[in-house]
Parts: structure tokens; sequence; C-alpha cells
């Protein structure tokens, strides 16, 4: 086991789920080279092969779109989110990427305070590992649900 | 079973929404979207970026399930009391504005012709 690149990678995936949580969504975009991919599907579209999305990006421009629009045009109950990230494996695809598989759990707390596991599922990412600044960044991340469902509405990236 | 859809078009695909009541208080809404097996990548590509619009994540439909929590909420406090807002008149047809509810109107009085009453 590489343990710097086990660490690089687990740090990269810490930054991201903090700038998320801490409502720096206009960092989101940053986590991403420039045609990288994001995408939020369910484990049962997934397993099936149907490549519905419930968010697709396939640029680096999508993201800044969807962060434009969570801030200035669609209108949401206040809420936030507190991810935990856990058993990460890391695989070298060559010198310059990485896949890692993580699992995830959100918790979305809402302003009146009330508290709910929203989402649990794994993370599917590609890693270039030296983008920007020489920092790692994600060519691809797929976010599946393990649930077919949404509770009333996904407006912050998981 | 009565027709608890809608189904509609999104630039150049189509796509269902379906409401599945699972109790007084909660109901699922299903979205389905479709493609042909005629397109080729560029076509899913573009489908993929219109589902962007659709969806629990929608652009233009996040805001469709909170806003119908926030009535069910209100109405919960008003269950002896009832309202009514004529919108768009009180035919089933075609209208030149989008502010209408005819489509509602129209799934109520076909519902009242298959149950007699």
């Amino acid at each position: 086991m590489d343990a710097a690149l086990q660490l690089a990678v687990e740090n990269l995936i810490a930054r991201y789920v903090h700038a998320i949580d801490d409502d720096r969504l206009e960092d989101w975009p940053g986590f991403f080279v420039e045609k990288g991919r994001y995408r939020i599907t369910t484990a049962e579209n997934f397993e099936h092969g149907l490549p519905l999305s419930i968010i697709y990006a396939d640029s680096r421009a999508m993201l800044a779109d969807r962060v434009s629009a969570l801030r200035h045009a669609n209108i949401y109950e206040a809420q936030r989110y507190r991810h935990l990230v856990s058993s990460t494996l890391v695989e070298r695809v060559d010198a310059d990427t990485a896949r890692a598989t993580s699992n995830f759990q959100v918790v979305r707390i809402m302003h009146t305070g009330d508290s709910m596991l929203f989402a649990s599922g794994r993370y599917l990412d590609r890693i270039r590992l030296h983008g920007d600044g020489g920092r790692p960044q994600f060519e691809e991340r797929v976010v599946i649900i393990d649930s077919r469902s949404v509770d009333t509405l996904l407006a912050i990236p998981l | 079973m009565f027709p608890g859809f809608v189904l509609q078009q999104i630039m150049n695909s189509l796509a269902v929404r379906q409401v599945l009541p699972k109790g007084a208080g909660r109901t699922e809404l299903v979205w389905t979207c479709f493609g042909y097996a005629s397109d080729d990548a560029k076509m899913d590509e573009l489908r993929m970026r219109q589902s962007n619009l659709v969806g629990p994540a929608g652009y233009i439909s996040l805001e469709d399930g909170a806003a119908t929590g926030f009535v069910q909420r209100g109405a919960a406090g008003a269950s002896e009391r009832s309202s009514f807002v004529e919108m768009g008149g009180r035919s089933v047809e075609s209208s030149e504005s989008r502010v209408t509810e005819t489509s509602v109107r129209g799934l109520w009085q076909q519902y009242r012709r298959h149950m007699g009453l």
C-alpha cells in the first residue's frame, strides 16, 4: 500500500467535503479539472446501467453554473450538510492517476435544527494527482446514493 | 391507478412525473426520462445535460417538492376550512398563458366521470 498516495487522496476528499459543509460552495468547482465530470445517481440506476443522473456535469463551468443557481435563483429552506466519509480504497492507475472508492453518509440539518440522515452511498473517483497548483483534482466523481429516493429536494451537491 | 402522472417535454426530451401517494402525509414523485434507441452518443450527452432541469435537484423542479410540503404544513392546521382559486377559469382547454390549473381541473372532472360522482 502506497501510504503517501492514500493520504493525498484522503486529503483531497476531506477538503472537498469540508468545503461543502462549510458552505464554501464557490470552492467546489475547483476540486475538479477543467473538463471534470460529476454526477449523482442512484444505486438502482447504476446497477441497471441507466444513465439518468440527479445532477450531471461534464465541465467545471457546469459546476459553477449550479453554484450560481443555488446562490441566486433557486429557493429552498435553509439547510446545511455534515459529511462522514470512510473506508477509502485507493488504487494507482498510472503515474498521474488514481482511482478511489469511499463510503459516505450525509446528515442534513435544517434551519429548524431538525437533522436527518439525508443520504448514504459511495463515491467512485478518478483523480489526477498533479492538477492545478500541483494538487490532486477529480477528473470524475460519481456519487451513488444507496436509496432510490431523495427527501424533498437535493439542492447542495453531495 | 387513476392517471397520477404528468407527461412533459423539456426541450426535445420527454419525461414522465408520476405521483405515488404513500399515505396522508407522504407522497413519492417518480421521474422517468426517455431517450430513443437510435440516439447516438452526442444525443445521449445532450439528454444528460437537459436532465439537470428536472428531478429532485432539477433547476426548474427543485422547489416543487418543498413548495407542496409548505402547503401540506400550512393546510394541516386548517382541516375544517376550504379555499379555491379559479386559476385560468373553469374550463379544461389549452390556454395562451401558463398561469392556469386547466390540467388539474381536467383530472378531477375525469375522475368524477369515472367514479360517477
